[in-house]
């Protein structure tokens, strides 16, 4: 009993120094929680990253109803509100205009940008208007410092097409830059278009061009 | 007389392929076991990352001002001929109908693909090749179906002579658009050639125009099913040349080092002409 009440005046006494250690222990918990979220964050694996987006975009592309056509902007604005999440036009406008990139000033690389995800969303997401029943088929990923590329195929009954996303982490998560479809890359292939331009025209030459295109195709 | 001639050049092809790749099958051998995706690495370099960066290839073009008349030589006569003829043909032979006789055309092409695929080293593929051929040539009545991929899923291999030659290490050469035949370099064109002598169409009569007008046919029967394609180029491209030529060129690279196989397809391309320089770009905060 006198042990009982030795305790519990030891229990008394070290009840702050417990207190302090769980307030302590808990902090660190959480801490560690937090920064697990982080790095979790940014450790993500890609395909993983990449996987439900892409499985959102099939979802919207192989809704064939009868209607397709009344609900094309609809769709449209559906898969663009998608692609913007995982792909970081940004990344691919600096990459596209290579060096021209660090001549320009913040609010022309803005305009720039603006002007390029719209090129892409009328060529690229235009095109996507017909009915797809291609499934996506996972196949790996490679990881380079913080590169990575994911390996697909998209498979119907007739064709199959592999599909790499190249992919960057800049500290907040995946974002697709480019798309490699059957060894043709998507970037390199902009790239080397505005290079050619650009030997001819300056960098405003090459917008007038880019607002060209996008008013034929608003046009059409 | 034609024919006889046409026939001796054949045969001293033959003899110089044969012992060309005497000498070169254990090098072919060597190339075609490794891993596809160790061939062409898509992150082994990164032309844009911090730093200075170099030219990685290059498209060489030199003939740049020469094929961009050639291309669009070859836009009018699209636009002028080959897209009326195919919107006539499209609208006379119903889809179902075309795309059998695609699948015979691609079915005729076997022998090319099978001793090509035998040249590379893969003899895994050339059986794949051979199989496919008896079966859609039997159970397939002549090709014009495809059981060997839906009923046993022999997925269609592709090989060429150009793919040949590059698997063996030779490089494109120069650029070159061709007058309706369209994009190529100087090994594929060569890889062309070669593979016109080895099509069973070539012979299909004693006169040359007979196995031209059908590879033509061929040729208009596989623009009807794919009638987008160079229009959508256009269409979504600001300079449609250089998007044909590096599209072109990066997908036969895709061929020739990754074939049918899976893996990492991405190239280090940098286009140079003599008005270019191999530039370093400074990358540096954006």
């Amino acid at each position: 009993m006198n042990m009982k009440k030795r305790n519990g005046e030891i229990n008394s006494m070290v009840l702050p120094g417990f207190t302090k250690k769980w307030i302590v222990g808990t902090l660190c918990l959480i801490s560690c929680l937090f920064s697990f979220v982080c790095v979790g964050a940014g450790s993500e694996s890609p395909k993983h990253y990449l996987k439900p987006y892409l499985t959102r975009i099939s979802e919207i592309l192989e809704d064939c109803d009868i209607d397709r056509a009344a609900h094309s902007n609809e769709r449209r604005e559906k898969v663009m509100d998608i692609a913007v999440e995982f792909i970081d036009f940004r990344e691919m406008s600096a990459r596209v205009l290579g060096s021209t990139w660090q001549k320009i000033s913040i609010n022309e690389r803005k305009r720039f940008v603006n002007l390029f995800t719209k090129l892409l969303e009328h060529a690229y997401i235009g095109k996507l208007e017909s009915c797809s029943d291609h499934k996506i088929k996972y196949l790996g990923e490679r990881f380079k410092g913080n590169r990575a590329v994911v390996i697909t195929e998209a498979k119907n009954k007739k064709t199959t097409i592999k599909v790499n996303y190249v992919m960057i982490n800049r500290g907040i998560g995946w974002k697709v830059y480019d798309v490699n479809i059957e060894g043709v890359s998507l970037l390199r292939n902009y790239m080397q278009q505005f290079r050619s331009i650009l030997r001819r025209e300056d960098f405003y030459g090459l917008v007038r061009i880019l607002e060209e295109k996008n008013r034929l195709f608003e046009g059409n | 007389m034609f024919v006889m001639r046409v026939e001796k050049i054949f045969r001293v092809s033959c003899i110089v392929l044969v012992l060309f790749f005497m000498v070169g099958s254990p090098f072919a051998l060597a190339q075609s076991s490794k891993d596809c995706s160790t061939k062409i690495d898509l992150l082994e370099e990164d032309p844009f990352g911090d730093g200075e960066i170099g030219v990685v290839g290059g498209i060489y073009d030199p003939l740049e001002p020469v094929n961009r008349v050639v291309f669009e030589f070859n836009d009018r006569l699209y636009y002028w001929l080959l897209k009326p003829v195919n919107n006539l043909y499209s609208a006379l032979v119903p889809e179902d109908i075309r795309s059998s006789v695609g699948k015979m055309f691609e079915n005729l092409k076997a022998p090319v693909r099978f001793i090509n695929k035998i040249l590379q080293g893969e003899f895994k593929q050339s059986g794949v090749v051979a199989s496919r051929f008896f079966i859609n040539s039997t159970i397939g009545a002549f090709g014009l179906t495809d059981p060997a991929y839906s009923e046993f899923g022999l997925e269609p291999l592709r090989g060429d002579f150009g793919q040949t030659l590059g698997k063996y290490g030779l490089g494109e050469g120069v650029y070159i658009c061709w007058p309706v035949l369209g994009p190529s370099n100087l090994r594929d064109s060569v890889g062309m050639a070669m593979d016109g002598f080895l099509h069973p169409v070539t012979y299909a009569g004693e006169e040359v125009w007979v196995g031209g007008s059908v590879k033509v046919v061929g040729q208009i029967n596989y623009l009807s099913l794919y009638p987008e394609t160079y229009e959508d180029i256009k269409k979504f491209s600001l300079d449609p040349y250089v998007a044909l030529r590096q599209g072109y060129t990066e997908y036969r690279k895709g061929m020739i080092f990754c074939g049918t196989d899976v893996g990492d397809v991405g190239l280090g391309l940098e286009v140079w002409s003599e008005e270019d320089e191999h530039e370093k770009t400074q990358w540096g905060n954006k």
